[in-house]
């Protein structure tokens, strides 16, 4: 089951994703978006997601495209490996811009 | 009861004899018991001898009596033998029955019976009419162990394994039966052409208890009886055959078969009717235009002789040139469950009247109103038919006589000089030299001598067409590295395909289109604009492949594109038509001269230079190329492979030859410095090499034959 935690700092939150990233979380996305919209800087981690689907890589792009949309500051972090591994298959560093990845 | 001995011999004979010495009686005095029968041992060792007890008899009469009746007593003994086990009574007399004999023949007679006899079967247990019989013996009882295909109650409980017989036990043997069941079904062809009944007879597996010889053990086995049964009835049949709506085309005989058969199989019980596929409309041609690309004779000396051109099939006017046959319709065939099938439609030709025909009879007949050479083009179902008037030219084209542009065919009998300029829509001859000019024919140009600083261009390419190929091309490649992506995804473990089911390949193709393959999107698009502007030009095969593109990769929504399938499918229908149209693009070009310097040489099709060879020339053939002489310099590329006499210079002029990675160069001297190229692969000869033919391994690798 999909969840996510987030930890807020001020103007900073940490959004924690844990579980797939998958078909199953396209409802709570939206959610996710709402929660995150009081704040300018906004890390996402990654490290509690095992897998991921295109529809959840999908749903990621919308998050991090809406955001910055809004002129927030956003960045990825703590992918896993095999995670990464399909991220640069579909070059998702080249669709979100490369400062997101934060390392 | 008188004397009574023991004797021994060698058989029983002997020790009878023996024994009669001794008592000095005559057999007939004596009652002879068998103790012991003679063993035979090897060499002697276990060997015992036979031993017999003799007893004088006082009586006379009483043993007369028997003597008489030894046949009788031995069946009796028979009798009691078997049924010893019931009559007790009998046993005893049986069991202390003698043998009278007073002659050899019964002693014999004896001897054969010898093994049914009582003592034999004491311990033993037999069976007899499936039934199972014992006797036993204080020391030893019987067993019976129980075998395959039968169950034994003894005293109403199954014996399992092994058990003892003893003469008070109640025996029951129930045998097993199988009875497996005829089993059939009925499956119809997806055309629903041919119903077929498969049947597998049933069969009952019996088991019948055989008799076994009496023995101290036996195993209680039963022979088992296979029946083949054939239960199937062809009421059965015609009411599954009623229920699967198969209403005509029965093959009774086969029904009756079927339901008779002993062995299983498969038979065809209705058969439908196939369409009779028609004919498409066709043109019949009543001129000879075959030598339409068939240039001059070569002499056998190797010389050309020009007057013997055989591009000179004509027609004149009033000629038919072709018969237009309509399309024959096909005859609709019926299933068995008496729907029509229908035939493939037929369609009539599409015939496309050029300069200088017309069609008469309602258009069943296509005659020339001009004379010159027929020209009949056929793509599919359209046909193009027409005449091609022909300009001969005497002597130069020069500043004197002007540029020539002409809609048909053009002879040149002189030269082509310097600056001036030939077009024709049809063929080209020249027959002497072209100096610095330039020749542009559709169709054949024929260059008698000399091509020198010239420019040549043979053939007609259909420009949309050129460029929509060299399009897919492009998506061909990019579509086989998506595939790729998408198989390399599926093999990551983190990779889940859980909105598979639901979107296929959908959400997939839009991640990796978004970057990593935007470059497919603008090549589509491209596709699709170009094939737009010209769908009245262009074949129903390019509009139906950017429709495809576009569901597959344009689409908003998931689609039965978006799976893995459909777009290898798709894949291979690019590749289909870049292959088709490569082969159509080369028919009309063709080119043949003696011998080229410094010019410029393209043709759509086939390319022969004859004569002495190519000097510092660019050639481009879309066909195939042949040489008869040399290539010193320059840069060539023959899309259908190369066949030349000689490349390379001794002086070093950089000569380049160049074919696809499917095809081959062949050189029959190859000088040092020349380069071959075959696809992306070059090779520079270092030193001169005779008789090489170079093309590509699977390692993309040039390797010479």
């Amino acid at each position: 089951m999909f969840s996510y935690e987030c930890v807020q700092d001020g103007q900073n939150v940490t959004v924690s994703f844990k579980g797939d990233l998958d078909i199953e979380v396209t409802e709570t996305m939206e959610e996710i978006i709402k929660k995150l919209q009081p704040f300018q800087y906004v890390h996402i981690n990654l490290g509690e997601v095992p897998f991921v689907d295109s529809t959840g890589i999908g749903l990621l792009i919308h998050l991090v495209d809406t955001l910055k949309q809004e002129n927030k500051d956003v960045t990825i972090s703590h992918i896993q490996p095999d995670v990464e591994e399909v991220f640069k298959i579909i070059q998702l560093k080249e669709i979100l811009g490369e400062e997101i990845f934060a390392r | 009861m008188g004397q009574t001995i023991i004797a021994k011999g060698r058989n029983i004979d002997e020790a009878i004899n023996v024994g009669l010495k001794i008592l000095k009686s005559a057999q007939d005095d004596v009652l002879i018991e068998i103790i012991q029968k003679e063993t035979k041992g090897i060499l002697g060792i276990g060997f015992k001898p036979a031993i017999v007890k003799l007893t004088k008899i006082q009586d006379q009469k009483e043993r007369k009596d028997s003597a008489e009746n030894v046949e009788d007593i031995i069946e009796d003994l028979l009798l009691n033998s078997h049924y010893s086990s019931i009559e007790s009574n009998e046993k005893e007399e049986s069991e202390k029955l003698k043998i009278e004999s007073n002659a050899k023949e019964e002693s014999e007679k004896l001897k054969i019976q010898e093994p049914l006899s009582q003592d034999d079967l004491e311990g033993k247990v037999w069976v007899e009419n499936g039934k199972i019989f014992c006797k036993s013996s204080p020391l030893h009882y019987p067993t019976i162990t129980i075998g395959k295909g039968v169950q034994l109650f003894k005293n109403n409980e199954l014996v399992t394994g092994t058990t003892v017989v003893t003469e008070t036990d109640q025996f029951e043997i129930k045998v097993k039966e199988e009875i497996i069941e005829t089993k059939w079904n009925i499956t119809i062809d997806q055309e629903k052409l041919n119903v077929v009944l498969h049947v597998e007879p049933g069969m009952k597996k019996s088991f019948v208890i055989k008799d076994i010889a009496p023995d101290y053990h036996i195993e209680l086995n039963a022979e088992e009886h296979v029946e083949i049964r054939n239960d199937l009835e062809y009421k059965q049949i015609l009411q599954e055959l009623e229920a699967l709506n198969v209403t005509r085309g029965f093959d009774f005989v086969e029904i009756r078969n079927a339901v008779n058969t002993n062995k299983a199989g498969s038979f065809v019980i209705a058969t439908g009717v196939k369409p009779k596929e028609g004919k498409n409309g066709w043109v019949e041609l009543k001129v000879n235009i075959d030598s339409q690309q068939t240039g001059p004779k070569l002499r056998e000396d190797g010389t050309v002789d020009f007057r013997e051109l055989k591009n000179i099939s004509t027609v004149n006017k009033g000629q038919v040139m072709a018969i237009v046959h309509p399309p024959v319709p096909g005859i609709p065939g019926i299933t068995v469950t008496n729907e029509l099938i229908p035939a493939q439609p037929t369609y009539p030709v599409k015939v496309q009247l050029g300069k200088g025909v017309t069609a008469i009879e309602n258009g069943t007949k296509i005659v020339a109103v001009e004379t010159g050479r027929p020209h009949i083009e056929q793509k599919g179902m359209l046909v193009k038919v027409s005449v091609i008037e022909k300009l001969i030219h005497q002597g130069d084209v020069d500043i004197a006589s002007g540029n020539i542009r002409f809609k048909g065919d053009v002879d040149i009998l002189g030269n082509v000089e310097n600056g001036m300029i030939v077009e024709a829509e049809g063929n080209i001859t020249v027959l002497k030299n072209v100096n610095r000019a330039n020749v542009v024919a559709k169709q054949a140009i024929i260059i008698g001598q000399n091509v020198i600083g010239g420019t040549i261009s043979s053939g007609e390419s259909n420009p949309l067409v050129l460029e929509l190929t060299h399009l897919l091309s492009i998506i061909k490649e990019h579509v086989e590295r998506l595939i790729a992506s998408i198989k390399q995804l599926m093999a990551t473990s983190a990779f889940k395909m859980t909105d598979l089911k639901q979107n296929g390949l959908f959400p997939l193709i839009q991640l990796l289109l978004s970057h990593k393959f935007r470059l497919l999107v603008t090549t589509i698009k491209q596709y699709i604009e170009v094939s737009k502007k010209g769908s009245q030009l262009l074949d129903q095969d390019w509009m139906n492949l950017s429709e495809q593109l576009r569901l597959c990769f344009f689409s908003r929504v998931p689609n039965e594109y978006h799976s893995l399938e459909q777009l290898t499918r798709l894949l291979e229908d690019i590749g289909e038509i870049i292959k088709k149209n490569d082969i159509e693009g080369s028919q009309n070009g063709y080119i043949q001269l003696s011998y080229a310097l410094n010019s410029k040489i393209y043709c759509s099709g086939d390319i022969e230079i004859i004569g002495q060879g190519c000097y510092n020339c660019k050639i481009h053939a879309g066909g195939s190329l042949k040489i008869k002489g040399l290539v010193r310099g320059g840069e060539i590329y023959a899309r259908l492979g190369a066949t030349i006499k000689e490349t390379g210079s001794e002086s070093g002029v950089p000569t380049r030859i160049i074919v696809p990675s499917d095809q081959t160069v062949k050189i029959e001297l190859a000088r040092a410095e020349t380069v071959i190229q075959i696809g992306k692969v070059k090779y520079t000869f270092q030193k001169d090499q005779h008789f090489i033919e170079a093309f590509l391994n699977e390692k993309e690798q040039i390797v010479f034959h």
